[in-house]
């Protein structure tokens, strides 16, 4: 429910799926035509930006989102790290934790 | 070689698990209520092997089932995988045999022709799990329910009723009538695969089946939940459907299609397939219910409803795609339909307009009868979210439970904390013969920042006290989807 409101929100373009459209038109200006032009594209045809998949986050839990609309979950960088033992001194640590 | 690197779902809180457990005298914050003897039983998805497609629906995974055993103020706890045909099938493989949700052309080419056949042999068993008669199963409403031990939550096999039971399926949510103890359960896709046909069935407080109704609905939909009143059956069909062909295309099982109306189906609890009569009103998803209730010549229904898809994992096809117009978020409505009228719609009123989680709960006592509370949890963005210890989900996990007052509109809620995560919670009354609402509101909550599950004990009458007990598991709980109380009168615990 939260994930179909955000895609409202959002609009048609997500960042992500504006940032691949804006990467890809940045390679594409950088190549020669030769290269750009496949031979699709030499016979008419238009090239699509394919969608990336997002990571996105419903019912309290992850999903693979292929159409790339969904806001992506960013999980967050250390868990399970030390700072919870970070106000211990150094013998507190030790008495605990002998081998570090 | 099990490898769930390829998953970018599996990291973190949400990385697999996949290990059985026993806690004994698990830790506790505060004071669980001596009162309270019996077991917190829920069910949900882990992943034994990785799924085939890793756009693939959660509602795909294994079925866990995990017991809190509730005794003189000390909790035990116990989980176990559901160990049906389809988890013996994959571990004798050692590798993923199973492809898309509710899928069998997309399966392994060792199993596909047989799992075509019997679609059936695919359930998980990982959606709900009950007590009825003596008997402690979970089901997920794809194939029969599996029977556990509530002694070892040891796997027993699949139910058959004594043979009585016909469907090739059977629903997550059977209701159980308090006035006659009588389960009222069914199965859709009864049949096979993407057909119309729902059987349901009347089982006594024996466990024996006394009544069978056969019927049709107006297109193949997602049947997740019924309602029951003491004269009537309520049956909502929308806008999830499905079709041979699509299965055979390789696509997951379920399509939103916002072009569906909705149908209610009204269906007397005495009454045949003849006496079922079908109301029709605007797209709707009514995946799951609060209550109903027969007033004269009206059916009241209340629900957790949305006007759009609620699942992202269940896309629409191209064209079939909701309204720009349409409301998105679930909240409590109420829907009244008049037996005395021609007229096949239906009136459709907002009780509560904010947004809410799509599981919904009441005291269960107060099922198929007039009833004043129901509980849901919902997503507070007001409340503090801690961003940089549980990620960017502000707004996005319900760190709320609330009690939605059905006569005043009142709302009352309890607040998990800034880094954690509710699932659904259950109504607990202090005492059998306490009034409705009087008890106990709990539910697993997942710490994201200490990489552990806790179950919240609130009390229901004081949600904004905060909880009087957290019992702490050294470890993460996977998805859950449904849990129960279950007193321990009801089931031979020990």
């Amino acid at each position: 429910m939260h994930d179909a409101s955000h895609r409202a929100e959002r609009g048609r373009l997500s960042r992500r799926a504006f940032v691949a459209a804006a990467a890809a038109a940045g390679a594409a200006a950088s190549m020669s035509p030769s290269t750009l032009l496949g031979e699709g594209a030499r016979q008419g045809a238009r090239a699509a930006v394919p969608a990336t998949p997002v990571v996105g986050f419903h019912m309290d839990r992850p999903y693979l989102d292929p159409s790339g609309m969904a806001e992506p979950y960013i999980p967050p960088a250390g868990t399970r790290s030390g700072q919870a033992l970070a106000a211990l001194s150094e013998s507190e640590f030790l008495s605990r934790h002998p081998y570090g | 070689m099990v490898d769930f690197s390829k998953d970018p779902t599996a990291r973190g809180f949400y990385a697999p698990e996949r290990f059985e457990s026993n806690v004994y005298d698990c830790e506790v914050i505060g004071e669980v209520p001596r009162s309270m003897n019996g077991a917190f039983v829920r069910v949900g998805t882990e992943w034994l092997y990785p799924p085939t497609f890793s756009d693939d629906s959660i509602f795909n995974a294994d079925g866990f089932v995990g017991m809190f055993r509730f005794k003189d103020g000390v909790v035990d706890f116990s989980g176990r995988w559901v160990r049906t045909a389809r988890w013996q099938a994959d571990t004798a493989a050692k590798r993923q045999l199973y492809g898309y949700y509710r899928n069998p052309f997309t399966d392994d080419a060792t199993i596909r022709e047989r799992t075509i056949e019997q679609p059936y042999l695919r359930t998980l068993a990982n959606t709900n799990v009950l007590a009825h008669a003596g008997k402690l199963f979970a089901m997920k409403e794809d194939g029969p329910p599996y029977e556990l031990d509530p002694k070892t939550l040891a796997t027993l096999g699949p139910m058959s009723f004594g043979g009585k039971y016909r469907s090739q399926t059977f629903s997550a949510h059977p209701k159980f009538d308090p006035v006659s103890g009588e389960m009222i359960c069914y199965g859709y896709e009864a049949t096979g695969l993407a057909s119309n046909d729902v059987y349901l069935y009347s089982v006594d407080r024996t466990g024996a089946v006394t009544r069978e109704v056969r019927f049709k609905t107006p297109y193949v939909s997602m049947i997740h939940d019924i309602a029951l009143t003491q004269r009537h059956i309520v049956i909502p069909v929308f806008a999830f459907t499905t079709s041979l062909e699509r299965l055979k295309a390789g696509k997951i099982h379920w399509a939103w299609d916002a072009r569906l109306p909705t149908y209610i189906g009204i269906l007397p609890r005495d009454g045949g397939a003849a006496d079922l009569r079908w109301f029709k009103g605007p797209t709707r998803s009514i995946v799951h219910t609060f209550n109903a209730r027969t007033e004269g010549s009206r059916v009241i229904l209340e629900s957790p409803v949305s006007e759009t898809n609620p699942f992202p994992f269940f896309p629409a096809d191209p064209g079939n795609e909701d309204s720009p117009s349409a409301k998105h978020g679930t909240n409590i409505r109420r829907h009244v339909f008049r037996l005395d009228s021609r007229h096949d719609g239906y009136a459709e009123e907002i009780v509560h307009a904010g947004s809410i989680s799509g599981l919904g709960r009441i005291d269960d006592r107060y099922i198929s009868l007039p009833n004043r509370y129901a509980y849901s949890g919902f997503a507070d963005p007001t409340r503090p979210f801690d961003e940089s210890r549980a990620g960017n989900l502000r707004g996005r996990v319900t760190n709320c439970y609330g009690r939605f007052d059905m006569h005043t509109g009142a709302v009352s809620a309890y607040f998990a904390g800034d880094t954690h995560s509710l699932n659904e919670g259950v109504f607990v009354p202090r005492a059998p013969g306490s009034p409705e609402g009087d008890g106990y509101l709990i539910g697993v909550a997942n710490n994201l920042a200490e990489m552990r599950s806790e179950l919240i004990i609130a009390d229901a009458m004081n949600l904004a006290a905060g909880d009087v007990a957290r019992v702490i598991l050294p470890f993460r709980l996977g998805a859950q989807v449904h849990g129960n109380w279950i007193p321990e009168e009801r089931l031979a615990f020990s």
